[in-house]
């Protein structure tokens, strides 16, 4: 007995040492875990990515919101998708007037950074200045509901998620040693309530990576479709759509594709008009 | 407007006059009353006070009454004094009336207070009623001495009707406004029987029969009347269903109209009447009810009634966008200012004048409207309701240019239906270019939101959203954000090192979770904890005889092989090793299948250490390790026998 049981501790150290810890690191240095720019650049490219920043910014600044736009793609293109670059492209495009490109990287940081305040005015604000008025009443309760679902980040539920499950396995292992002892009982109690947040998070991070990776939104950049009846520019027009409104993918015939808005119209345009929200 | 017409003739101007009854003082009353006018009308016009005195006739006898009316006339009625009476010797006063009366006259109200005294002679002979003084405002106005002729007899021809023509009730000369509130005297109203077409009458006329729907007609009911009425009449009009009506204006004052030589006061409410649809109609009888004195009964006058056709709007040649608009227009349209600022609101004004319907024009459609957001229309409208209906209608469309540059308000267009030519008619404006300059940078991007909106298009589907917040001038500045706090990776969910991290836990729980549950077992389950150490503890014991053969010691080398053996075999069948006999032994384990050759083979090392041990001769070392070679060799037999089983 005594042996077995000295080498199933030895497995819950080594257990500790090698997963809570990169999960620490994780959680106190997001960028060191998952390839920060500071991590992965040599002292460089970060000098020359800084200046670029630098520049990118004072051309906002100065108005010059082509050249602004320009840097900031290039960074994008590069690899530094950032919430706040997104957002500074927003804005960008918002001065230029070009309120669905503004609209779509808005939409994009939010996606990165639910919680920010300068994020979610400024989109609010494009959205009011859309022409398209869609009529979907969201209930209080449904409303409430997306704002739980969106109020983490999506790697903050992730790292979240990841912890929640590490405790459960702590506390499973704890069960399964632990079995004459007095404190077993409390043990299961929380392992009771730790796995029904567990699945409540899970079950939300599966929903926002379902949004990410599968739902596909798009945004119209044009300043004016049509919306068709089919893939085929000569259809009957069902109705049109101004820049700035937000749909749904449905599907994609070559360079059409079926969109549906929020009031459950649907029909086609052309992928030239509209952007996708994705990463 | 609908007061405004019935209510002249019930109170406010009629203006009543008192006639005097007896013609017999013709002469005298003609050149008094032209007396009377000139001083009344430079009273109106002055705006002050005027007093004036009248007498209805001039010769009388003893036994007959005077009636002397004082007039005051004045804009304020109320804070006029009475009058004072000069000394009235060689009459009596019988009795004293007092009356006032409202007239609205050109727009101006007049108010006059009448006192009529009744005088009764006393003496005869030729008498004069001296002036009457009136103090306001320091000033003293005085009426004319009146002379009267007071005879023993009764006059010739007293009761005998005046000659018409000097006696004419109504003398242009005399001004309609110094009116006096009752008849001139309460003997005279006999004389008003006579048949009433002749002195007061009414009529009704359109002035067309035949119209198109939505046509404007006008209907004139007319009040002729010769002679003064106790009090004002009660007019009820006719009823007009199937017609939207728009009460015109009345004239406020009476006209003067020559009818058979006659002179008529007339006085006419008229009404524009716009059919709602096609058919035949008939406008009932207007009636008025009149009393002409205290004494006499009312009467009751009626109209003819009038038929009046109204024919459909030509469906040839109708323009898509005519929304119903019958008479004869015009159409302008200007902005309040040629050059604009972006996104700061100018005004379209849109104006539609003409003869028609006003109050039912729609809105011209704007359409096609590019780079202006439009909000809300006022709409505001100006009617001139003389003799006919006619007036404009100004719509103000308050336009928001998006867009900077020179910006086209494109052209409007409005149908009417003209029936004096019987045909439709399509007014459009020119289009108005606006040249717009641009705004502050900060607005512009709001500015271009908005822009690209059409209005009117085909789609229809969706509404145009319109309540853009102009007031939020613009969006949060960007983030200022350096190299070292970008992040390369985007999502962690994405990551494969983290992703491969996670089921490692995982497997690791069920990892241990079945050691357990094999622990677990070990411990519960005594008969196969034997079972699966047997072999192991067997062996044990066999490196424990090698041990005692090393040193010599032969009988606990034959004692720990035998025990290795019996306790394996034990621990096999789950049996207390003390006590186990080789025969038992043998007949379990043949039970369990163990071949004959493994179970003679163990008899023998059996045999062998009992006898080693019991009999006290030297053996061999050869011997003892052919001994330990068997024992090992059939253990290694039973284990494989008994093992599979188990």
């Amino acid at each position: 007995m005594s042996k077995e049981n000295l080498w199933f501790q030895a497995l819950v150290f080594l257990f500790l040492l090698l997963f809570i810890q990169p999960c620490l690191i994780v959680w106190t240095r997001p960028s060191l875990a998952w390839g920060g720019a500071a991590s992965s650049s040599t002292s460089d490219q970060l000098r020359q990515i800084n200046d670029q920043l630098r520049q990118a910014h004072e051309y906002y600044r100065r108005g010059e919101y082509d050249l602004a736009a320009g840097s900031y793609l290039d960074l994008i293109h590069r690899g530094y998708q950032d919430a706040a670059i997104f957002y500074n492209l927003g804005n960008t495009y918002f001065k230029k007037g070009e309120l669905g490109w503004a609209i779509l990287f808005y939409e994009k940081a939010r996606r990165l950074l639910p919680r920010d305040e300068d994020i979610r005015e400024n989109l609010a604000y494009a959205h009011s200045l859309t022409i398209d008025k869609i009529e979907s009443k969201p209930s209080e309760l449904l409303s409430l509901v997306d704002k739980a679902i969106n109020f983490l980040s999506p790697n903050e539920l992730t790292v979240a998620v990841a912890s929640i499950y590490l405790i459960l396995i702590v506390i499973g292992m704890l069960i399964i040693w632990k079995k004459e002892h007095p404190v077993r009982k409390r043990l299961l109690c929380l392992l009771a309530i730790l796995a029904t947040i567990f699945i409540l998070a899970a079950g939300v991070l599966f929903y926002r990576i379902w949004e990410l990776e599968v739902a596909q939104i798009g945004v119209i950049t044009a300043k004016v479709v049509e919306v068709k009846s089919g893939p085929e520019e000569n259809l009957a027009t069902l109705f049109s759509l101004h820049e700035g409104t937000t749909f749904s993918i449905q599907q994609q015939r070559g360079d059409w594709l079926q969109i549906a808005i929020k009031n459950g119209l649907n029909g086609w345009v052309q992928s030239k008009d509209i952007q996708k929200i994705s990463f | 407007m609908t007061g405004k017409s019935t209510k002249p003739i019930k109170n406010k101007t009629l203006i009543k006059i008192m006639w005097p009854p007896h013609a017999a003082k013709a002469i005298f009353l003609i050149l008094f009353s032209l007396l009377l006018a000139a001083t009344a009308a430079g009273s109106a016009q002055a705006q002050s006070v005027s007093i004036q005195a009248s007498v209805d006739k001039t010769e009388l006898s003893l036994d007959d009454h005077l009636s002397l009316s004082v007039v005051i006339e004045g804009s304020n009625i109320g804070s006029l004094p009475d009058p004072e009476l000069p000394d009235l010797s060689g009459f009596s006063i019988v009795n004293s009336y007092q009356g006032s009366n409202f007239s609205w006259i050109n727009g101006k109200i007049s108010v006059s207070k009448t006192i009529k005294y009744i005088l009764r002679p006393e003496t005869v002979g030729k008498l004069t009623i001296g002036a009457i003084k009136l103090s306001h405002d320091g000033k003293t106005y005085k009426t004319e001495p009146i002379s009267v002729v007071v005879s023993r007899s009764a006059p010739q021809g007293r009761s005998s009707p005046a000659p018409s023509s000097p006696f004419s009730p109504s003398q242009p000369s005399r001004p309609l406004s110094p009116p006096s509130p009752w008849p001139a005297d309460p003997w005279a109203e006999e004389e008003e029987e006579r048949p009433a077409r002749g002195n007061i009458f009414i009529t009704q006329t359109v002035n067309k029969h035949k119209v198109y729907v939505g046509e404007q007609v006008i209907l004139t009911f007319s009040f002729f009347r010769r002679i003064d009425l106790w009090q004002s009449p009660t007019y009820q009009p006719s009823p007009l269903e199937g017609f939207w009506v728009v009460e015109l204006d009345t004239p406020e004052r009476a006209e003067i109209k020559t009818i058979d030589g006659l002179p008529y006061r007339v006085q006419e409410i008229k009404k524009a009447l716009f059919p709602i649809r096609a058919g035949k109609y008939t406008i009932g009888p207007a009636t008025l009810t009149y009393q002409t004195g205290f004494f006499s009964p009312p009467r009751r006058l009626k109209t003819e009634p009038i038929s009046i056709e109204v024919i459909p709007l030509p469906e040839e040649g109708k323009p898509a966008n005519f929304s119903g608009a019958v008479g004869k227009f015009t159409l302008s349209a200007q902005v309040d200012t040629p050059k604009g600022i972006q996104n700061e609101p100018i005004t379209l004004n849109v104006k539609i004048k003409g003869v028609g319907y006003i109050e039912g024009l729609p809105e011209p459609e704007l359409s096609h409207l590019e780079g202006f957001q439009k909000y809300d229309t006022t709409t505001t409208q100006n009617l001139i309701k003389q003799n006919e209906l006619r007036g404009e209608k100004c719509f103000d469309f308050l336009l928001i240019p998006r867009l900077a540059g020179n910006l086209q308000i494109p052209s409007l267009h409005f149908s009417f239906f003209n029936p004096e030519d019987g045909r439709y008619h399509t007014l459009s404006t020119d289009p108005i270019l606006v040249s717009i300059a641009p705004a502050a940078a900060g607005e512009s991007a709001t500015a271009a939101a908005g822009s690209g909106s059409s209005f009117g298009s085909s789609g229809g589907l969706r509404g145009s959203k319109q309540e853009v917040r102009p007031s939020r001038m613009d969006i949060r500045y960007i983030k200022e954000i350096e190299a070292k706090s970008l992040k390369k990776g985007l999502f962690l969910f994405r990551n494969k090192v983290f992703l491969s991290f996670l089921p490692a836990p995982l497997l690791l729980l069920i990892v241990c979770f079945l050691l357990d549950r094999r622990m677990r077992k070990f411990q519960s389950d005594q008969r196969y904890a034997r079972l699966r150490r047997a072999g192991r503890l067997a062996r044990k014991k066999l490196a424990e005889a090698v041990r005692h053969d090393k040193r010599g010691e032969e009988k606990e080398f034959y004692a720990a092989v035998s025990k290795s053996l019996t306790e394996y075999v034990a621990d096999k069948l789950n049996l207390q090793a003390a006590g186990l006999t080789s025969q038992q032994m043998i007949e379990q384990l043949s039970a369990l299948g163990v071949t004959e050759e493994v179970l003679t083979r163990l008899q023998h090392c059996l045999d062998e250490c009992d006898y080693a041990r019991f009999a006290p001769a030297t053996s061999n070392g050869q011997a003892r390790k052919n001994l330990l070679t068997e024992a090992e060799e059939v253990i290694f037999s039973l284990e494989k026998a008994i093992g599979e089983k188990k």
